[in-house]
């Protein structure tokens, strides 16, 4: 093991109280040497190179090992053949190494691919994945024996129109037991290449963002459950808003109702919340709910979300990374649907330097208290002549969740994982190495992609629940998973998308601070159905398949 | 003159006297006063001696012997004559007026006016005594009393010239031109050139006072006509008649005053600039400058009249060649600022930097090279430049808003913070610096606040009764409390906030920021009202809106917040159209009006938007139809702005499509200004667009109706001016674009339209003085709305709104 775990358990020892993460990016060790290409090294003049960035950790071939998908996108100038770049699939060879079987898996796709989302939603047991592009996304087919087939004209996802699409997600927005997609859109196609006129007190054209442009159509596909999907956006009232600058979907039922809603990340044009009616429609909420808008009524630059009860009162509330100059913004859910922005009260809001984009809760510690991480990078990445990021550019964010409804900043003392600055954007969250720990993987741009593992053991400790659906769909995306470990109490949902274009681990972990197990695990489907076990014991991943109950439990 | 006209007075009471007691005696006091009167006191002064040895102590004869005394200058002499008078005849005024005149010739008016005391003692009537004690007084600038004595005069000696002349003189001093007119008009001037030429002179001084500017012109013109040499009276009949418009009068010059000093070319030069009738002007500077090479103030005028006029490279090059004779600062810097006008921003800077080497000591230059710097987005150098200012004037408010303004632009924020504070400490009044303060803390995290804290703190000690000083302590506090989770000290907060708000009852920043302290403190009824008070005082704030929406939430007015959210939603997209309308993004802010339209179909304010959108992209007719529906769901919004130019873009086929809806808009609503403004002006275009005439008469209706339901529509004014124009009634076009004028005098539009009817009229110099200002309105409304658009909002690389 690596010196940083006796660092570690030497900071163990001398205070248990003061525990620190320590995050070191293994990425080259671990075999992620493919680098991540948007726009080339040119120049950033246009809108495109600055967005995608998508990742994925997800458990492909079913050998209870993560593996990851990496998003790639193209340069403006094209590529020596044989140099073109592609998206990446690794596969968890379960030694901390990892192998690219992108060509082997049928994955190799050039294009501008910007985010991703994984689901099955052929309830075969295989996650496919979704992936979009400026251009025309598509759905890969996971055929069960380590490739994956394009799938996306005969499931009816294909727009002969081209997009930019951004953020998906599946989810199940009818309960019927089949997923069905979502996906943001993120500008008028044409702006992706467009430049800003003249202006007449600077003597270039100059990327100003994207207000004016004109937003995207956000979309919502219903699954027929016969491996086709048919876009009922306007019939479920996705269309009603007016379209803004999407980038990341956010699926999660946040009036507990048993109906998942939508949030939607905009950049510059108000949050979207769309509630669900339960009648196969949405109302689009956001402004009353408060999460349209900061405090003070102002858009901001919205990028990333990720949600999680980090208060530990029922309700799952929101986070959203947002631009620089802004913090992140963090919405308190006060139930009824209604939030309020928490983010000064909260202790979040000195995070305001570097462009925020991948940002996920999670609990580092297994202290039971979901913490923060957030991902930066500039708008212009390295290579533009000749600049490299520096400190001043970029820098990951790790918040501790203090236990009293405020977080604090360890960025510094969370090690060199997290302080070295890349130009980030997408940011995915698994146990990849099966150490009950949460380790991250970040997609840089230009640049290889960050694998940040935790080396400094947590003394606590945790439970991980992976649910198979029978009624509800077979991903179980959409149901809730509740532990009660002595006075605390944790909510989380399975979710496909979220962080920024990404897609976390669908598995849920849970720390459990000191306990020797979870008092109680109270599941919810989303079919309705509800399975509650006593007295899990702690550290352990609980497969809990719909109607049997725990199938297995693995340890490590 | 003034001892002129006393000695004339003083002999009148010798006369009756003289001839009262003439009789009977054999005294020839008949010849001798004639001697005197033909000033010949010499041989008066003989035949007095002559009549003395026969009748000595003979007082008559002693008080001509004082009179041709004093005409021979022998002033003691004639005192002792006029003191033996008085003790001849102690009980008249005769020897107390002639002795007070004698000694107020020679400069002893406090004796003098001891003796005409006595003699008004003697005789209250005696007009000499009357007119001399005024006369002192006036002299010695007391006029309230000299009105006094003045007046008595004039009623002991009624139409008296003299007396009249003084009086009015007096009575213009104590501003009352009104009976300074009256007196004048009841005397007449004699025939000598010289006082009729003051005579009217003082006509024309208080008929300017007055401001009746016609008749001032004409009694300075005639008195010019007396006096064509004299250059005071030259000049005030040029002040007058460039302050005079009446269109009847045809206003043309004489020629100056021969021989003129180069100093008096310029003062001439001055008072033609001063009502910017600048081709007069540089004429007269020129000429002093030819009279005197060495007048640099007359070259240094020459280029103030070239700019005023708009004759900026004219100006530039007079700037250059007197820097060849006179490299100052000074001149450096107004070189800058020409070019500036003509956007040669690297010039610009070069003469800047140039005169604050010259001069380092005037903070002003320094100054006007970091704005410089500012407004052509050089940033970093405008930093260094306020900087280095700051340092060497940490008495001058403007350095620390100039750092203050290039960190923000630099989004170096908590800098900003710092430096605009301590503008604010300087000088608390800034609204310029508080406004920005203001804009930058909305980047702040709780980190800034931290460091703005005890800054803010320092400002509110300096400044304690300044509402804004006490309001950024307070608003500072509540952000660190609430950032720290420590709400302890909120009531803290509280209390500044409340104590700006008594300090300035109409403070809406305090009053919003007292409406989060009452969320924090989850005081939420209270919050609602005063996040209402709020809203109140400043209806457009979107952020005390959004704060009222949220308020009402928390206390389950859910009705209430929705409504108020729909307001706001509905403003934020107007705001941000404008916003793309000010920064010259006509497509996005079409857009975005097409938006919130879809959302908000109902509102005028959207579709007058998407209006200015359309006309800004030429598409008149899309422009039209969108005004003309903000009239039809809201006939009371505000649209005339927009109306005219756009109107003036629409084809005949496009006002077919346009004018029923306006007939129905008439028909509507008969007695709404707006709307029958528009109709108007419909009537007009489409007539003009079907390329027939005007038959203006219609139009004319309702312009006028307009005007009485509204009589401060200054477009209507202008568009009646107009229809007079073009049926070549250019009087009562001038007299619609005067009332427009008082309206709005900044608008360059009716300082054009003015200068075009003067120009119909003939009246050049008005005309040109109106095109100057009309010059000087566009030239000043360029630049502002460059600095405005520059210096906080445009030039800022958008952070996402």
């Amino acid at each position: 093991m690596p010196s940083g775990v006796a660092r570690a358990q030497t900071q163990r020892r001398g205070d248990s109280a003061a525990y620190y993460p320590h995050y070191v990016n293994t990425a080259d060790r671990a075999g992620l040497t493919a680098k991540t290409v948007i726009g080339g090294d040119e120049s950033k003049d246009f809108l495109l190179s600055t967005t995608g960035g998508g990742i994925c950790v997800f458990d492909y071939d079913n050998d209870g090992w993560l593996d990851i998908f990496i998003v790639n996108a193209w340069g403006l100038k094209g590529f020596p053949k044989g140099e073109e770049p592609t998206n990446h699939l690794y596969r968890n060879n379960r030694d901390g190494t990892f192998t690219d079987v992108t060509e082997k898996a049928g994955l190799a796709r050039q294009g501008w691919g910007q985010g991703v989302c994984a689901g099955d939603y052929d309830n075969d047991g295989n996650l496919d994945l979704y992936v979009t592009y400026y251009g025309h996304d598509v759905l890969f087919h996971n055929n069960g024996n380590g490739t994956f087939t394009d799938v996306t004209k005969e499931c009816g996802l294909y727009n002969s129109e081209p997009r930019w699409g951004s953020g998906p997600a599946f989810l199940d927005y009818n309960r019927d037991g089949h997923l069905d997609l979502f996906v943001c859109n993120y500008s008028r196609y044409e702006a992706g290449l467009s430049l800003y006129d003249l202006t007449p007190f600077l003597k270039s054209p100059v990327l100003m963002g994207v207000p004016g442009f004109g937003g995207g159509r956000n979309i919502l596909y219903r699954n027929n459950g016969n491996g086709t999907f048919t876009d009922v956006s306007e019939a479920a009232g996705i269309l009603e808003p007016l379209p803004g600058y999407s980038f990341t979907p956010l699926v999660a039922d946040f009036d507990n109702d048993g109906w998942p809603d939508l949030y939607v990340a905009n950049d510059s044009t108000p949050g979207l919340f769309f509630k669900n009616n339960g009648n196969g429609t949405f109302s689009e909420v956001g402004l009353l709910s408060g999460v349209a808008f900061d405090a003070n009524g102002r858009s901001l630059a919205g990028m990333g979300l990720d949600t999680a009860d980090y208060d530990g009162d029922g309700q799952l509330d929101i986070i959203r990374s947002n631009f620089s100059n802004e913090p992140p913004v963090l919405y308190h859910n006060e139930g009824q649907g209604f939030f309020n922005d928490r983010t000064f009260e909260s202790g979040l809001g000195d995070a305001m330097p570097w462009v925020k984009w991948g940002i996920a809760f999670l609990d580092f510690d297994n202290d039971g208290h979901s913490d923060i991480l957030i991902v930066s990078g500039p708008i212009y990445p390295p290579g533009v002549n000749g600049a490299r990021v520096t400190n001043e550019d970029a820098g990951k964010y790790l918040f501790e969740n203090a236990g009293n409804g405020r977080f604090r900043d360890i960025s510094k003392r969370a090690g060199p994982g997290i302080s070295e600055p890349h130009c980030g954007r997408g940011l995915a969250l698994g146990d990849l190495f099966h150490t009950g720990q949460i380790d991250a993987v970040v997609n840089n741009i230009n640049e290889t992609p960050s694998l940040l593992r935790n080396e400094s053991p947590s003394p606590n400790g945790w439970l991980a629940v992976k649910l198979i659906g029978t009624k509800t769909n077979r991903a179980a995306i959409g149901s809730r998973v509740s532990v009660i470990c002595g006075a605390r109490r944790q909510v989380q949902e399975v979710r496909s998308g979220g962080s920024f274009c990404s897609q976390n681990d669908l598995r849920l972990h849970f720390g459990l601070g000191r306990a020797q197990r979870a008092d109680r695990l109270d599941v919810r489907w989303l079919s309705g159905g509800r399975e509650i076990f006593e007295r899990v014991a702690a550290n352990r991943l609980v497969t809990i398949q719909e109607g049997k109950g725990i199938i297995s439990q693995d340890t490590f | 003159m003034k001892i002129l006209f006393l000695l004339l007075m003083s002999a009148c009471p010798c006369w009756s006297q003289a001839a009262g007691q003439g009789k009977g005696t054999s005294a020839p006091y008949e010849s001798i006063q004639r001697l005197l009167e033909s000033a010949q006191p010499g041989r008066a002064l003989t035949a007095i001696d002559a009549a003395l040895n026969q009748h000595p102590s003979d007082r008559l004869l002693e008080n001509l012997r004082g009179l041709a005394l004093q005409q021979l200058g022998r002033s003691n002499e004639a005192a002792a004559c006029f003191r033996k008078v008085i003790q001849l005849t102690p009980g008249s005024a005769t020897g107390y007026t002639n002795l007070g005149v004698l000694l107020s010739e020679t400069g002893k008016t406090g004796e003098a006016a001891k003796l005409f005391e006595e003699a008004l003692k003697r005789d209250p009537k005696e007009f000499t005594a009357l007119l001399g004690l005024g006369v002192g007084l006036a002299s010695s600038s007391d006029y309230a009393k000299a009105v006094l004595y003045f007046r008595r005069a004039l009623e002991a000696r009624p139409g008296d010239f003299q007396a009249g002349y003084q009086y009015a003189f007096a009575l213009g001093k104590l501003d009352r031109a009104a009976e300074a007119q009256k007196v004048l008009a009841a005397i007449h001037p004699p025939e000598d050139s010289a006082t009729a030429a003051r005579y009217f002179a003082l006509r024309g001084s208080v008929a300017a006072a007055r401001k009746d500017w016609g008749a001032a012109r004409q009694n300075y013109a005639k008195a010019y006509q007396l006096a064509p040499a004299s250059f005071e009276i030259y000049s005030a009949m040029v002040g007058a008649s460039l302050q005079s418009q009446d269109p009847s009068e045809s206003l043309s010059l004489p020629n100056s005053p021969p021989n003129l000093t180069s100093q008096q070319h310029s003062e001439l030069g001055l008072l033609f600039a001063s009502e910017r009738a600048y081709t007069q002007a540089i004429s007269e500077f020129q000429e002093a400058l030819r009279l005197d090479p060495s007048n640099d103030l007359a070259a240094y005028d020459i280029i103030m009249c070239y700019r005023g006029s708009g004759q900026t490279e004219d100006a530039i090059k007079a700037c250059e060649a007197l820097l060849q004779r006179k490299p100052v600062a000074q001149l450096y810097s107004l070189l800058g600022s020409l070019d500036e006008e003509l956007d040669r921003y690297q010039d610009a800077v070069t003469n800047l930097e140039k005169a604050t080497q010259l001069d380092p000591s005037t903070e002003q230059y320094r100054f006007e090279l970091g704005s410089q710097y500012l407004s052509h987005a050089d940033y970093s150098k405008a930093l260094e430049v306020f900087e280095a200012g700051s340092r060497k004037f940490p008495t001058a408010a403007s350095e620390p808003l100039g750092m203050g303004l290039a960190h923000y632009a630099l989004r170096q924020y908590p800098d900003a913070g710092e430096a605009l504070l301590r503008a604010l400490e300087i000088d608390p009044s800034s609204r310029t610096a508080f406004s920005a303060w203001n804009t930058t803390t909305s980047f702040f995290g709780p980190a800034e606040w931290k460091r703005m804290l005890p800054l803010a703190q320092r400002l509110a000690d300096a400044h304690p009764d300044n509402a804004e000083a006490v309001y950024c302590y307070g608003v500072s506090m509540l952000r660190c409390q609430v950032a720290s989770g420590e709400t302890t000290e909120l009531k803290r907060a509280q209390s500044l906030l409340e104590q700006a708000i008594r300090l300035e009852p109409r403070f809406m920043e305090a009053h919003l920021e007292l409406g989060n302290v009452y969320l924090a403190e989850k005081q939420n009824q209270a919050a609602v009202e005063e996040l209402r008070e709020a809203l109140r005082l400043d209806p457009e704030s979107l952020t005390a809106r959004y704060r009222l929406a949220q308020a009402y939430r928390t206390v389950n007015q859910l009705h209430s917040a929705q409504q108020e959210l729909a307001h706001y939603e509905e403003q934020y997209h107007f705001d941000l159209g404008r916003e793309y309308l000010v920064s010259s993004s006509p497509d996005a802010a079409l857009r975005e009006f097409r938006l919130g339209i879809q959302k908000y179909p109902a509102s005028a304010r959207l579709q007058f938007g998407l209006g200015l959108a359309f006309a800004a992209l030429r598409q008149y007719s899309a422009a039209a139809d969108a005004l003309v529906r903000a009239m039809e769901l809201d006939p009371s919004y505000p649209v005339y702005s927009a109306w005219n130019s756009t109107a003036a873009g629409l084809s005949s086929a496009d006002w077919e499509k346009i004018v029923s809806r306006i007939e129905r808009l008439l028909h509507a609503h008969p007695s709404n200004a707006q709307v029958l403004y528009c109709g108007g002006v419909a009537f007009v275009r489409s007539q003009v667009a079907q390329g027939g005439a005007v038959d203006p008469k219609r139009a004319q209706l309702l312009f006028e109706q307009a005007i009485r339901l509204e009589p401060r529509l200054v477009e209507a004014h202008l568009e009646l001016g107009n229809l007079y124009m073009a049926e070549k009634d250019n009087q009562r076009a001038v007299k619609e674009f005067r009332e427009a004028l008082q309206l709005a005098p900044e608008s360059s539009t009716v300082h054009q339209l003015l200068a075009q009817a003067y120009q119909n009229l003939g009246l050049a110099i008005p005309s040109e003085q109106e095109m100057a200002r009309y010059r000087e309105l566009v030239v000043r409304r360029a630049t502002k709305a460059a600095e405005a658009g520059t210096i906080v909002q445009k030039h800022v690389l958008p952070a996402p709104p």
